[in-house]
């Protein structure tokens, strides 16, 4: 977003990416909000046979087919039914082959947060087996605690894969 | 919308054509026939497999037919036949060039391949590999170089065409019978008459090319050979029966009855029977690929929208037979169970 900075304002100040925040079971997690393509209802999707438990299935998104991920079972948290009050945020994601676009189930879409790059903190290693890997740090926003998430390598489908041969 | 698709006759209608003017200039006779004119190929596709056919065209002309005079001294026609055919199987494009010509030599593609060193001196591949060895770069067997073919740029390009395509191809040659090449391609985008079933309370597609008919089981008609393993006496044969819906880890409540329809499929010969709960419509789709925006699940060859705006996944013959000769296999080996019945509500 800084490409249309000028030189002057681009070496003066502050890198600045915006995020958009969202909520999933109390906490807040951000991603950058260029990669968000829309913000839909959770209106159910088709579920996909022989899918690890963290994709709900597939949606019609005006024509094409979008697997929707279920960010609980991601992150292994409790699960839960979802209802009206969900929403889906269509993100695009990167990988190394091409660019894929992805769905991500969250309990509710929160702001949009300007975070300075030096504002995030990374993360406290633990030395955790599980893959945490898709954590790009912690910022402080109001004094609150936001996660902020790489969207790439959460839903990399091959860290996705790795997934569920763990889960299997 | 991006259906854009075409017959494959505007591919195929160059052919008699060139079939014409090689005939002339090498004065060969060449009788020409074109099957599945009418199937349908994604216009992408069609565009790209051209150059490809067309290689494959005249190296059948040049090298696989013979003279009238050779044809006669084997005791053939005069006249050689060379046949293009395309069709729709499982879920791919079969396209396939045959002639009735003097076959592929394997001994002479082995020692080709030993002197060009692209084998060791040493390797034998087993015989339906010789054949592959042809499309490795810088082969050419022709002794000569002609006006048509046999300057080494050959038939690597070719499969290297396919393979951007997603395709692949195979040689099936016999000494003074002729070769064929068969080319197979995913239907990436196209359209697919499909019939709709419904496992459980989910609806599912099995391409009508792929079914044989569908039957009514009764009740005792399956019988059991061991666990997961099951047949069905078709008249006068046994054929393995499938359930779909657990094998594709579809849950099913203990309260609903047993799925009481059998679709018969057929993959390549083999002939496999698959239980599902409901007959729907008979329509045409589209097909969706789910490596767009997803990866490939076994068992599916894609999805597609239905009238309704819902998503309906394709089911693929040959991985579901495949699918469940592994399954059973895991079964066997008290493990991995879990695998299959991972499914989200």
């Amino acid at each position: 977003m800084n490409d249309y900075a000028t030189g002057f304002e681009r070496t003066h100040k502050p890198q600045i990416c915006q995020y958009l925040s969202f909520l999933l079971g109390g906490e807040e997690y951000a991603i950058e909000i260029l990669r968000v393509r829309e913000i839909r209802c959770w209106e159910g999707a088709a579920p996909l046979p022989n899918a690890p438990t963290f994709v709900k299935g597939m949606i019609n998104l005006r024509g094409a087919i979008v697997p929707i991920i279920d960010l609980r079972a991601r992150f292994n948290l409790p699960h839960e039914t979802y209802g009206q009050r969900n929403v889906v945020i269509v993100v695009q994601v990167e990988a190394t082959d091409k660019v894929r676009t992805m769905g991500v189930v969250v309990d509710a879409v929160s702001e949009v947060h300007d975070i300075p790059v030096e504002g995030l903190c990374p993360k406290p290693d633990l030395g955790r087996a599980m893959d945490s890997d898709f954590i790009k740090g912690i910022a402080t926003v109001e004094s609150k605690m936001v996660i902020v998430l790489d969207i790439d390598r959460l839903l990399d489908p091959q860290a996705l894969e790795q997934t569920t041969q763990e889960c299997a | 919308m991006r259906v854009r698709m075409v017959p494959i006759s505007a591919v195929f209608s160059r052919f008699p054509r060139l079939v014409r003017d090689v005939r002339s200039a090498l004065g060969k006779q060449v009788e020409l026939s074109v099957i599945g004119e009418g199937t349908e190929v994604d216009k992408t596709v069609s565009e790209q497999l051209a150059d490809p056919l067309t290689h494959l065209v005249r190296n059948a002309l040049d090298h696989g037919l013979e003279g009238p005079e050779d044809r006669e001294a084997a005791g053939k026609e005069a006249c050689g036949r060379l046949s293009l055919s395309a069709r729709h199987e499982g879920g791919n494009l079969v396209i396939e060039i045959e002639d009735d010509g003097r076959g592929i030599d394997a001994e002479k593609v082995l020692k080709k391949a030993r002197e060009r060193e692209l084998i060791g001196p040493a390797e034998v591949p087993p015989p339906e590999r010789i054949y592959d060895l042809l499309f490795l770069p810088g082969f050419s067997t022709a002794e000569k170089v002609s006006a048509l073919s046999g300057r080494g740029v050959g038939l690597d390009v070719v499969a290297k065409n396919l393979r951007c395509l997603g395709g692949d191809i195979q040689t099936f040659s016999e000494r003074g019978k002729g070769t064929r090449f068969s080319i197979r391609l995913p239907l990436t985008l196209s359209i697919l008459d499909a019939q709709l079933v419904r496992l459980v309370e989910h609806v599912f597609v099995i391409p009508v090319l792929a079914i044989v008919e569908s039957v009514l089981v009764r009740p005792g008609d399956v019988g059991r050979l061991s666990e997961g393993e099951e047949v069905y006496k078709l008249r006068d044969r046994y054929i393995a029966v499938i359930r779909a819906s657990e094998l594709l880890g579809v849950e099913r409540q203990p309260e609903l009855p047993e799925p009481r329809l059998m679709v018969v499929v057929e993959n390549q010969g083999q002939q496999v029977g698959l239980l599902v709960d409901d007959l729907l419509d008979q329509q045409q789709i589209v097909i969706k690929s789910l490596e767009t925006n997803y990866r490939l699940v076994p068992g599916l060859s894609g999805a597609t929208i239905l009238g309704d705006g819902k998503v309906a996944y394709i089911l693929d013959v040959a991985g579901l037979i495949h699918l469940a000769g592994s399954s059973t296999d895991t079964r066997n080996n008290h493990s991995g169970r879990k695998q299959w019945s991972s499914m989200t509500p």
